[in-house]
């Protein structure tokens, strides 16, 4: 075929991939950890992450994939902090009101900011720019890495929020010029 | 100039790549077929195929990066495994070429999920060094140092090459 594959070579790849794929298809199916073959997309109501509650033992602290009403509920009763991890420009352009912003593209800088809002056992829900971002999936599952406990998301993001005209505010955070 | 053309083409070279890409691809499987659903998670943020089929690729290659770096420290079948990684390396640099195109930030999630390179122009060079590491193998390397050679110590043709 060419100074770099022949024929054989090529057949045997294909061999190897062929066996790999079997090898690889049967070891997910009897590990414990396997996952289903085809991936759903995530949808409101998932469990994100489920973690032994420490203070109350026997009981578990779920991480949820919320929906707008959830979402409106929990800030209405204002004992979640919304973190938005959407880029900064479109944080002080539009956010909903009380978020602190957890840029994912600027995480470890934004957080040095943002920790003082939080304690490990704050209930927080991360957004971003609706169901197609992925921002807000990516810093729940680095919050939850650093130790907080329960982390949802608001899968809706600031589409949802804006098209219900529930309140926003816009400009720098609080205490910030 | 021959001196250097004779090193560049050298199978002493060929195995000092077949030794390092072997290594690192067993490396990088390691935590993927630990934690397959990770693994998945990190593929999505590429954003470079349907979810869909996500988990289907992050099964598979996993396995497929330990057998074939397994194969090419042995130095069986050397040049079809080089080839199958290749093929590999050659998905890597368009997922991360497109990443780099949409302005995607995200952590590689090569050899472990979380906190490790972030997507970039590094990580871009070096995929395509290693490809380049696979192509010397397909071309220049040799039976004279395949674990096969143990086995049939007289036969000097390709079967495990």
């Amino acid at each position: 075929m060419s100074r770099f594959i022949d024929g054989r070579s090529l057949g045997i790849a294909v061999l190897i991939f062929l066996a790999s794929s079997v090898v690889g298809l049967v070891y997910n199916a009897v590990y414990p950890k396997g996952i289903p073959l085809v991936r759903k997309k995530v949808e409101v109501g998932d469990t994100l992450v489920t973690r032994p509650n420490d203070q109350q033992p026997d009981t578990h602290l779920v991480s949820k994939v919320l929906s707008l009403a959830e979402a409106y509920e929990y800030h209405g009763s204002g004992q979640a902090v919304f973190l938005d991890a959407r880029a900064r420009t479109d944080f002080e352009d539009k956010r909903i009101a009380g978020a602190v912003s957890l840029p994912e593209s600027d995480f470890d800088e934004a957080y040095l900011r943002a920790a003082q809002f939080l304690t490990p056992r704050t209930h927080i829900i991360v957004y971003c720019q609706g169901r197609e971002c992925d921002e807000s999936m990516i810093v729940q599952e680095r919050l939850v890495e650093m130790g907080y406990s329960r982390v949802d998301v608001f899968l809706g993001g600031m589409p949802e929020w804006l098209d219900a005209g529930y309140p926003t505010e816009k400009g720098p955070m609080a205490g910030e010029t | 100039m021959k001196l250097i053309a004779r090193v560049l083409s050298s199978d002493v070279l060929s195995l000092t790549f077949r030794l390092f890409v072997g290594v690192v691809f067993v490396y990088a499987s390691l935590y993927k077929i630990a934690e397959p659903e990770l693994f998945a998670r990190s593929i999505t943020y590429y954003k470079a195929m349907p979810v869909s089929l996500v988990n289907l690729m992050a099964v598979i290659m996993p396995w497929l990066e330990l057998i074939t770096g397994i194969l090419l420290i042995l130095g069986v079948f050397s040049r079809s495994n080089a080839l199958v990684i290749a093929i590999m390396l050659l998905i890597f640099i368009f997922a991360i070429t497109q990443a780099l195109l949409r302005d995607i930030d995200i952590s590689c999630g090569c050899f472990r999920p979380e906190g490790e390179e972030r997507v970039g122009l590094g990580l871009l060079g070096r995929d395509i060094i290693w490809f380049f590491m696979c192509l010397h193998i397909m071309r220049f390397d040799s039976h004279r140092f395949s674990v096969s050679r143990f086995f049939h110590p007289r036969k000097r043709d390709i079967s495990f090459h």
